[in-house]
């Protein structure tokens, strides 16, 4: 087991070999009523290709509006992201849609389905606006729907017909649908019971070990132990990262690691 | 009350940009109704008030001298109804003279200003009173729909004689101010009147005033004075040159058709405007509703009954509406000026219309009342919403138990899929849409119908209103030159055909009836005849289908018809349609005529030229032969012209406004309904946005997702606007004489327009959703 914390560093410089995310001084600041706040700090970061990424730190410390920024869902006030070798910063909004089709999948806490449509609509929205091959798009998604333990029969209903943990690995498939290089998890498990939760990590995990990138924002310990490595942002700097090396489902000295890890954040 | 109240400022501050649009609405439809009902309640009244303010006559009696006795006068100051009688010497002469660019023959009446008379006196609506011998003042009409000027050189001619004034002034004119009329009079300076009447001493003539008790029982007078005095007179055409009466009723309901007929099309449009402001606030409301179920679901938690919920949407709605109908009636007090220019070409009355409570009042009530009765049905279901499932965003009222178009299954472009896939989702919304849009559509073509009949080509409507139309006509002083003319006439080069054509009149039952006589009734090319054939023998006529409903007198029947003093049957072989005479009309043969008038010889040649020609040179080269022999030549072409174009400017401006309204409710029922579903939306679109849609994707669904509701609705409207519009004219026209009379749409210009409408609507429907722009993927997960 590879294990590696580093503490109260401002950047986190990676020796590895692909990153498949890098940002270069990285600031997001909003006004609120005339006052300037600093949600994210100067952020030089680098997302390896491959890895199950991590975001945690306190409520207000900037995980989502980071998790959003890097995956062009929302643009940084100041310095660059980099996608692969691709500067995706200075994008407008139309190009950032165009990034994210091709090279993202989002799941979200709150879920997020299109109330209007069936489970099969929302994955196929999102298919067909790579492919123009619809059997092939309606195919695909019907092997992931398998995946992921739906039947044809859910997959026919609208979100308001099916459970937390079903919609929620709906919204997987629909994130998997444009099979992208990295998916973008906002606080997935928050509004699941715990063992929906758990297949959802379970999804996620499995995804990762299928070669594509996760990016997971969480507050939880359990869900965070899926990651190998755990980032911790405080006021919108990353204050440590901790290393864990690859999942395994009982392994109690990485649980130790990483709660140690927090702990010294101050979590 | 208090919580009532601020429920509703609540709701007002947070859709502050719908409760504007949905005034917008109010606003149109009261500016429109409060228009249409000023005109019809007030342009009616302002006449009868202008003319007791002048103390105009209400019956007038105008002839040349020759003619005039002092038994008129006697007979009409012992007449029951009468009140008042006063004569006056007069200049009285059928010339002709330049208005809007054509020629135009009319009778005109020159008086003394400074002789003394009580009725409808000089009054000046701008300029002086003439002075010198050269100086006239014109009625107002030469100004508003004529193109003369204060200082304008004005010329009379008759026969080779000309006759120049300079304008001095404009006259306000109850009876002789109007081209319906065909009698103008104009007021000269005591020495002008002399030089005039020494040097047209042939001219004099004698006006008789009269004024009766109620100005309604002018008609009556005016029927009584037609058997009294007219018939007494065996001259052929004599009441054409010599002798004229008119009824202040029947000056009334000439000088009052345009703003009828606009108050009319103001008020079907603002009925068309309040229903589809109805169907807005219903959409509104049940959007309302699904907005705002769980402040609804909350708000009944904490205690408030659906009762006190309903009043306060049903009072929020009727708040917004009592204020853009009053913004509406205030506008519709300023637009007056304008409407009121636009009439003046035909009324030549500078109508101002002061405040009316009855029009206002009317206005405020109609759409107030509408407004609140929707809005009290639309609400119905807040009362009902249980507070759980209200908080529970009304789920169990939501049922999606049918897929329309599964993605996996259906073909075509995504784009298009969704848009269709919403629009089946939201059937009730898109039902009403196609309403809405068949409304505006259907008025739109009316409006073009009009324009296109009445506006740009009125030849084909003004033979069947004008009856018998040729390139020109010619009168006679003699019947006996008739021959020569009209051997000269079938001689030139641009002569088609030339016939002989008269209007006469005459009585049957105690009526007077325009009586056609003409030579051959096969070479008629109007289409006065409808049923049965025209006459043939001496023993045959055909009667005006209006006169046959009166009289009961039918194809096959016989009727006896009256001149002077002989009285003959004839047999009714076939039925026509006029307009003029108020429809009172019957057609015989020469010889028929010669039963009732033995002496009558035709005097009037109708002439009709090759294609692609003009009746001014021939007019110029008969006017210099038969200089002595003519008494009036007329290029019906050119006077057409001069009297349509004034009604294609009115009807111009009448249609330019219906289709600007158009366009205006398309673009606020589309703004009012694409912010309601954007907003409702924003969370699929935020999700679209985020799993990589660009904006103008989700635009162009959006403007998709309307177009083929508006594309059928325009369609509708427009298979409605040609196929009904036309049979609502048909059937109020029956009413006016014309049996045969249509106003049909002009079916390329209609599909040009709906097209066009379509394109409008696709456009708009594409700017207003750029409002998708604002919603960002991250707005979605930071709200």
């Amino acid at each position: 087991m590879e294990t590696a914390t580093s503490a109260k560093a401002d950047t986190i410089v990676d020796t590895s070999t692909t990153n498949i995310i890098s940002t270069n001084k990285l600031c997001k600041t909003f006004s609120i009523g005339g006052l300037q706040q600093h949600v994210l700090r100067n952020l030089d970061l680098k997302i390896r290709k491959g890895d199950f990424t991590v975001i945690m730190g306190p409520s207000g410390s900037g995980k989502s509006t980071l998790l959003y920024a890097l995956s062009g869902m929302d643009t940084p006030t100041l310095g660059d992201i980099f996608f692969s070798e691709e500067k995706i910063s200075g994008y407008n909004s139309d190009k950032l849609a165009i990034f994210r089709r091709k090279n993202c999948g989002f799941v979200f806490q709150q879920i997020y389905l299109c109330d209007n449509m069936s489970l099969m609509d929302n994955v196929m929205v999102s298919g067909l606006l790579l492919s123009k091959n619809r059997k092939q798009v309606a195919e695909k998604a019907a092997a992931l729907f398998q995946r992921v333990g739906l039947s044809s029969q859910d997959w026919r209903k609208f979100p308001a017909q099916l459970s937390g943990g079903e919609a929620q690995r709906g919204a997987i498939v629909r994130a998997l649908i444009n099979n992208p290089s990295i998916l973008f998890a906002d606080e997935p498990t928050g509004a699941l019971n715990s063992s929906a939760g758990e297949a959802v990590l379970d999804l996620l995990t499995q995804v990762n070990q299928n070669g594509q990138s996760v990016v997971m924002v969480t507050h939880d310990l359990q869900s965070a132990l899926r990651g190998n490595r755990v980032l911790y942002l405080k006021d919108g700097v990353i204050c440590g990262e901790c290393l864990l090396g690859a999942y395994q489902k009982t392994d109690e000295a990485r649980r130790e690691t990483l709660r140690s890890f927090l702990s010294e954040m101050g979590w | 009350m208090r919580s009532t109240l601020t429920i509703i400022k609540a709701n007002l501050q947070k859709g502050i940009g719908q409760a504007v649009s949905l005034m917008a609405f109010a606003l149109i439809a009261a500016l429109l109704l409060s228009i249409g009902l000023l005109l019809m309640l007030g342009f009616d009244s302002f006449f009868d008030e202008r003319s007791e303010a002048l103390h105009a006559p209400h019956y007038l009696l105008i002839e040349e001298k020759a003619l005039f006795s002092q038994d008129q006068v006697d007979y009409l100051k012992n007449h029951a109804d009468v009140t008042e009688v006063e004569t006056e010497q007069i200049i009285f002469m059928t010339a002709e003279f330049l208005y809007n660019d054509g020629k135009m023959p009319s009778d005109f009446i020159f008086v003394d200003t400074n002789a003394k008379r009580s009725m409808n006196d000089l009054t000046l609506i701008e300029g002086a009173a003439p002075k010198t011998d050269r100086d006239v003042c014109l009625p107002y009409m030469f100004k508003a729909g004529g193109g003369y000027q204060l200082g304008d050189n004005f010329t009379l001619t008759v026969g080779t004689q000309k006759y120049s004034f300079t304008i001095c002034g404009f006259t306000e004119e109850i009876m002789l101010g109007s081209p319906n009329n065909q009698m103008y009079q104009a007021y000269l300076s005591s020495q002008g009147y002399k030089a005039l009447n020494t040097k047209a001493p042939e001219f004099e003539g004698m006006i008789i005033r009269v004024r009766t008790q109620d100005p309604t029982d002018s008609e009556a007078l005016y029927h009584d004075c037609i058997k009294q005095f007219f018939f007494k007179t065996d001259i052929a055409g004599a009441d054409r040159a010599h002798i004229q009466s008119l009824s202040y009723y029947g000056s009334k309901v000439v000088r009052t058709m345009i703003p009828g007929i606009i108050s009319a099309v103001m008020v079907v449009f603002a009925a068309i405007i309040i229903l589809v402001s109805l169907l807005v606030v219903r959409f509104r409301i049940h959007n309302s509703i699904e907005e705002t179920i769980t402040n609804i679901g909350a708000l009944k938690a904490l205690g408030y009954t659906g009762n006190k919920l309903l009043w306060a949407t049903v009072l929020q709605f009727s708040l917004v509406a009592f204020v853009g109908a009053l913004l509406g009636i205030g506008v519709s007090y300023l637009a007056i000026p304008f409407v009121s220019n636009v009439m003046e070409m035909q009324t030549a009355l500078q109508w101002q219309g002061g405040f009316d409570p009855l029009s206002s009042g009317l206005t405020l009530a109609a759409i107030l009342v509408a407004v609140f009765i929707v809005t009290l049905f639309s609400a119905r279901r807040i009362r009902s919403l249980q507070p759980l499932a209200a908080l529970r965003q009304g789920l169990s009222t939501h049922s999606f138990k049918r897929n329309h178009l599964p993605l996996d299954r259906s073909r075509g472009p995504l784009a298009l899929l969704l848009a269709v896939k919403s629009a089946i989702q939201a059937k009730g919304q898109m039902v009403m849409i196609v309403i809405i849009i068949t409304a505006v559509g259907f008025a739109a073509t009316a409006g073009l119908s009009i324009y296109v009949n009445l506006g740009i080509n009125p030849e084909a409507f003004s033979k069947l209103i004008g009856g018998e139309v040729p390139d020109a006509t010619f009168f006679l002083k003699d019947p006996a030159d008739a021959k020569d003319l009209r051997r000269y006439l079938e001689d030139q080069d641009e002569t088609r055909k030339v016939f002989y054509y008269q209007d006469l009149n005459v009585m049957t039952r105690d009526m007077r009836v325009n009586n056609i006589v003409a030579e051959d009734f096969s070479l008629f090319e109007g289409v006065l005849l409808y049923e049965g054939r025209y006459p043939k023998h001496d023993n045959e006529l055909c009667i005006s289908g209006y006169l046959s409903g009166m009289i009961d007198v039918h194809i096959n029947d016989t009727l006896k018809v009256t001149q002077g003093s002989r009285t003959e049957e004839y047999l009714v072989v076939g039925l026509i349609q006029t307009m003029n005479n108020g429809g009172m009309a019957c057609a015989m043969t020469i010889p028929g005529m010669q039963r009732i008038m033995p002496d009558y010889q035709p005097s009037q040649l109708y002439v009709y030229l090759d294609d692609g020609t003009q009746a001014a040179a021939l007019l110029k080269r008969v006017e210099a032969k038969f200089t002595d022999e003519l008494a009036l030549s007329i290029n019906v072409s050119e006077l057409m012209g001069a009297q349509l174009g004034m009604y294609g400017d009115i009807f111009f401006s009448v249609a330019v406004a219906m289709l600007a309204i158009t366009i205006l409710v398309i673009i606020l029922v589309l703004y009012l309904m694409l912010k309601t579903v954007i907003l409702r939306q924003r969370r699929t679109l935020g999700i679209q946005k985020a799993v990589g849609f660009t904006t103008f994707q989700l635009m162009n669904q959006f403007a998709l997702y309307y177009l083929p509701v508006i594309t059928l609705g325009v369609a509708l409207g427009g298979l409605a606007g040609i196929l009904g519009f036309n049979s609502v004219f048909i059937a109020v026209i029956r009413y006016m004489g014309l049996m045969t009379a249509s106003m049909p749409a002009p079916v390329e210009l209609t599909l040009a327009m709906c097209a066009a409408l379509v394109l409008v609507a696709y456009a708009f429907a594409l700017l207003i959703s750029g409002r998708i722009r604002k919603i960002s993927a991250y707005t979605l997960v930071s709200e």
